[in-house]
């Protein structure tokens, strides 16, 4: 068993194999070699490292990504944002947590998190007008007038029929 | 106004204005009540009265205005705070918390290849409607409304040029007219200046039959960049082969999907110089062209004819075992000759089966021809019901329980299984229970009966609902690490 100790001083233990599905965890681990002392984790807070725990638990036993597995040049066939019933389920949480998961799978090196998260995201953009997408993500419009001019020109063609 | 004519308000200590006019004093309705009419002198009197009325009426307007002026000041200041405030919300929210490399990651998921729709507007074919109904084009260009959403991702979107080089184009072979179609020309010359050196996916589509010499001004933008073509998927009647000059280079090109059939497979020859290309989806007879276009093939679609010719290949030609395979049909034939092909297939890890119209022992007899297959697809959408190849016999086929112990399983390293099912005579339990025989999360006891885990399912019914309850033993595979869909009709 690990013990994880999250940045609000609340102590998770968990699995070594679902905690080392966090390649940061891993990585500790091996350097730390056998001990009991807990991972201090001090970007994550414990109502996150407790979901992201679920999502760790759920998937352990599958395949990690390879260390050297380059995202940039991945097959075009494999870009979709399709996402499984359980994930899909596990992702539908509010911005604030959504947001925060992400942060979290990105310090804790957890790929297929941080894709989940990113595709959840990248879902709620898609088919979306800017003002949309303003409007969804609490964004302002912070444009200066000659990029607002420049914007218009560029999408003038693609305003409504 | 004069000064005397004010007072001090008495909580801002502002001046206010006091009226030249009793208004409310008694005198004037004793006086209209009088018997007698007004003499001379109070005549002069009266018009003095009304004339200090006039004065006291200016005072008004001029307060009312000042009043106005100072209510729309107000308005303004308040709107403005509004919008302050939206600001320092927006600095809280959440999204900004994401670094530039995660939002890039975001990003790239949401510019896929199906969804940056660059459709040719005005429309020039009066013949033919464009294949996609767009009212608002700019939500079908995700990477354009990205980088217009605010400065940061804007930043973010433009310094990204994969964003902008997963195209797809809808255009007419009608050539353009430069004028009506500027706005179309400039949005594509946008995204291909954006991209700046990244290769370039392609899905393109022209409508109508290619009469001219000429070439639409986006075809030939595109074509001039043919260096960056990654890969090219096309749609429409007629191929764009007679715009591409012999000898182009395509030095990235991995992957073509033409929907056209080739009548004459000397048209591949514009394909030559493309060394990369190894995944070829071509509605094209003589395998052994495409095979000696592409010698590093790893992919190919079978396109299944009535009139399939299985002399046109042999196994030897094919340098590299195939290892993804994907069988399509056009016409509804019988799949006879397409068994006699899939020998040449041994290697093949993913095969799927659109619309087939084959038995199901011929389906089994040509999986047991892969036992290297690790992803299988069938979807059965436009195979009427009596030649439907998924039946209670191929699911059992499939269910390692009811296997003879002698006889070596079917598709032993079967990962994914991929099941689009129309119609309603479906065997439920059958499939529940091949998904359960083949749910070996045991490694060890995997590896003894040498077959491996199934890890994702998906079934699609196209024409029933899903009774939940008799799919509840799935669930509890999805909540152990299996990837399990079922989705009916009232999930679509």
């Amino acid at each position: 068993m690990v013990t994880l100790v999250t940045s609000d001083n609340e102590k998770f233990t968990a699995d070594k194999e679902v905690a080392e599905r966090s390649v940061l965890i891993k990585n500790m681990l091996e350097d730390v070699g056998e001990s009991d002392q807990p991972i201090p984790l001090p970007n994550v807070s414990s109502s996150v490292l407790k979901k992201v725990l679920e999502y760790c638990e759920h998937h352990r036993g599958e395949p990690l990504p390879a260390a050297d597995a380059d995202t940039t040049q991945d097959d075009t066939r494999k870009r979709t944002t399709d996402i499984s019933e359980w994930d899909q389920k596990f992702i539908t949480v509010d911005q604030e947590m959504l947001f925060e998961i992400i942060l979290a799978a990105n310090y804790l090196d957890i790929k297929s998190l941080l894709d989940v998260g990113c595709k959840t995201v990248a879902n709620m953009i898609k088919g979306k007008t800017p003002e949309e997408i303003r409007k969804l993500f609490n964004i302002v419009n912070d444009f200066t007038p000659e990029e607002e001019a420049q914007i218009k020109k560029e999408n003038e063609w693609a305003e409504d029929r | 106004m004069s000064a005397e004519r004010k007072n001090l308000c008495s909580l801002c200590k502002k001046s206010v204005l006091i009226p030249r006019i009793d208004i409310d004093s008694s005198d004037l309705y004793t006086r209209l009540r009088s018997e007698s009419g007004p003499s001379v002198f109070e005549r002069q009197d009266i018009e003095d009265l009304l004339l200090l009325c006039d004065r006291d009426d200016d005072d008004y307007e001029i307060e009312l205005a000042h009043l106005k002026s100072r209510i729309l000041f107000i308005g303004q200041q308040q709107n403005r705070l509004a919008y302050h405030k939206e600001k320092l919300r927006s600095l809280s929210s959440p999204i900004r918390k994401l670094p530039n490399e995660i939002l890039r990651l975001i990003f790239d998921y949401a510019c896929q290849s199906e969804s940056n729709l660059l459709q040719e507007f005005p429309w020039s074919l009066e013949s033919e409607d464009p294949p996609t109904t767009v009212s608002s084009p700019i939500t079908f260009l995700p990477a354009l409304s990205i980088s217009a959403t605010c400065s940061r991702w804007r930043t973010v979107a433009t310094s990204t040029p994969s964003l902008w080089s997963r195209l797809k184009l809808e255009i007419s072979s009608c050539r353009n007219s430069p004028k009506s179609a500027t706005g179309f020309t400039d949005a594509l010359e946008l995204y291909l200046r954006r991209s700046k050196e990244c290769s370039l996916d392609i899905d393109l589509y022209v409508a109508g039959d290619d009469d001219s010499d000429d070439s639409p001004l986006a075809l030939t933008l595109l074509i001039q960049q043919s260096i960056r073509w990654k890969s090219l998927q096309f749609g429409g009647s007629s191929f764009i082969d007679s715009h591409i000059r012999q000898g182009t280079e395509f030095p990235l090109l991995e992957r073509i999907e033409i929907e056209p059939q080739f009548e004459d497979g000397e048209r591949l020859s514009i394909f030559q110089n493309a060394p990369m290309l190894s995944q070829v989806n071509i509605d094209y007879l003589g395998l052994d062209k495409i095979i000696d276009l592409s010698p590093n093939l790893t992919s190919l679609t079978l396109w299944e004819h009535l009139d399939y010719r299985t002399d046109l290949v042999s196994p030897a030609r094919i340098v590299n075992p195939l290892s993804d395979l994907t069988i399509h049909v056009r016409n509804a034939g019988t799949g006879s000759g397409l068994l006699e092909q899939i020998s040449f297939f041994l290697h093949a890890s993913i095969i799927s089966f659109h619309g087939i119209c084959i038995s199901h022992p011929d389906l089994i007899s040509s999986l047991y021809l892969m036992p290297l297959l690790q992803e299988l697809i069938i979807s059965n959408g436009s195979v009427p019901e009596d030649r439907n190849p998924i039946t209670t016999e191929f699911i059992a086929s499939l269910d390692i329980s009811r296997q003879h112990k002698s006889r070596f399983p079917l598709v032993p390293r079967l990962r994914r299984i991929f099941l689009k099912f129309k119609g309603i005579n479906f065997d439920d339990a059958a499939f529940i229970s091949m998904v359960s025989s083949r749910w070996i999360p045991d490694s060890d006891y995997a590896a003894k009966i040498n077959v491996y885990c199934l890890r994702s399912v998906v079934l699609k019914f196209l024409s029933r609902k899903v009774d939940e309850t008799v799919y509840k033993p799935l669930r509890y595979f999805d909540r152990m690490g299996m990837m399990v869909v079922v989705t009916g009709t009232e999930d679509e």
